[in-house]
């Protein structure tokens, strides 16, 4: 398990204290303040497009306004380079993601919240598998965080990694060994059925 | 001994009276607050009208706005902030307040690294002052209360994803209280004769975090959202950061 932090997570440890007492006041803000519009592909019914995908890490910057994913993902066959968007720098870090909460060439299994441009989205869960016999680490973000059913059943299910300030009521980091990865797969079908609404 | 016992009596009313006249004065004309330090903004409490009062050309602005193509956001992430839309910009609502000296205080948003100059004593606009996105702020402290009044906006709206028109006309004021905990309070007023047959209200609250400080936005845009992806430019650009 990878617990290092980038030297501004460790500047910023100071201040978590602080927003350990002004997170309990702040939840996934309401669309009335949100940051701006996501252009997402909807279902139909209206639902989120969500697309899951084994794929390869090519990059991860933290960045503001948004963070970037580049995966190289195998579409049945065919190799397709996804710009994949996460949060603010500025929210992850105080969530207490880090440079090294993600690396290049990462093996993943990566479930997207596709928007309207081709091969492009947003991250609604990333398994980071584990390498040599080390547990995976099951990172989730976009429609999952907050006190979620999602958010709920893997927390009943799977302990956390540490790395992530889970009274913010954001993302959520955990840890999934083989045997509890089988359990999951058992009991939500699909590929990563586990995350899906 | 009647006549001293009135001078005396006389003596200390006028006394009273004046004390309680020269307070009330102070706290008029220029007594101040210090509201320095960081602040969080707070998801809730938030606080909107139920209905706004819009004029057949508010109405019609509102109804016309997309945000995927109204907000300058999607084809550019590092857009210039504008206000009000900045003062609840997401879960990186956060405020720097700067209140080094009585001619100007300084609000430093943590998103897009917007700053705004408010300009103490009621330092008026320049008859040629432009309109801007973030506007002219003229404050003043009443009481406890900070009061900025801004004007010389190019317009835009209220929320980026929600739309709500506002026209170059417009003029806002906050009202800025703090509490027991240091926290704020913010009302802000909205008055556009244009879109809005009347003022109407919002509020919010930032929350004092003083241990925390202002990251630095160093923005980098990921391109347009909405159509095709130059993946190579995207990657290119990633990877010389």
């Amino acid at each position: 398990m990878r617990t290092r932090q980038c030297p501004t997570e460790r500047r910023l440890r100071g201040g978590l204290i602080s927003l350990t007492l002004a997170g309990v006041l702040m939840v996934w803000l309401p669309s009335a303040v949100a940051h701006h519009s996501f252009a997402a592909l909807l279902t139909e019914d209206g639902g989120d497009v969500i697309e899951i995908y084994d794929g390869t890490i090519e990059i991860y910057k933290l960045l503001n306004p948004h963070t970037a994913l580049i995966v190289n993902v195998d579409n049945e066959g065919v190799t397709e380079d996804w710009l994949v968007e996460m949060s603010s720098l500025a929210a992850l870090v105080r969530e207490g993601w880090a440079d090294d909460s993600m690396s290049a060439g990462d093996d993943v299994t990566i479930a997207i919240l596709r928007a309207r441009a081709p091969q492009r989205g947003r991250l609604r869960a990333v398994l980071v598998h584990g390498e040599g016999g080390e547990p995976g680490r099951l990172l989730v973000a976009y429609g999952i965080r907050g006190d979620t059913p999602v958010m709920r059943r893997l927390a009943d299910r799977l302990p956390y990694c540490g790395t992530i300030d889970g009274s913010l009521g954001r993302s959520q980091c955990f840890l999934v060994d083989a045997p509890a990865l089988a359990a999951l797969e058992e009991e939500f079908p699909g590929k990563m059925g586990y995350v899906m609404p | 001994m009647r006549t001293l016992v009135f001078l005396a009596s006389f003596v200390g009313v006028t006394c009273l009276i004046t004390v309680r006249a020269e307070a009330q004065g102070a706290r008029a004309t220029g007594e101040k607050s210090d509201f320095s330090g960081f602040y969080i903004g707070a998801s809730r409490p938030f606080t909107e009208p139920e209905v706004y009062p819009f004029t057949p050309e508010g109405e019609r602005g509102h109804d016309a706005y997309d945000p995927l193509t109204g907000d300058p956001r999607q084809y550019d992430d590092c857009a210039g902030e504008s206000i009000p839309a900045v003062l609840w910009a997401g879960t990186v609502s956060n405020m720097q307040v700067v209140q080094e000296d009585d001619a100007v205080i300084e609000l430093h948003y943590e998103h897009g690294g917007a700053e705004r100059m408010i300009h103490m004593h009621g330092a008026a606009p320049a008859t040629d002052e432009p309109h801007t996105n973030l506007g002219y702020s003229v404050g003043r402290w009443e009481g406890d209360t900070l009061v900025i009044e801004t004007t010389h906006l190019t317009g835009g709206v209220v929320f980026t994803n929600r739309g709500y028109p506002l026209s170059s006309q417009t003029r806002l004021t906050e009202r800025y209280t703090r509490d027991t905990e240091s926290d704020l309070h913010m009302e802000l007023t909205v008055e556009d004769p244009v879109n809005y047959t009347e003022p109407f209200k919002l509020g919010r609250e930032w929350i004092w975090s003083p241990d925390d400080q202002i990251i630095p936005w160093n923005c980098v845009s990921l391109g347009d959202r909405d159509g095709e992806q130059d993946i190579d430019e995207i990657r290119r650009i990633l990877n010389e950061l």
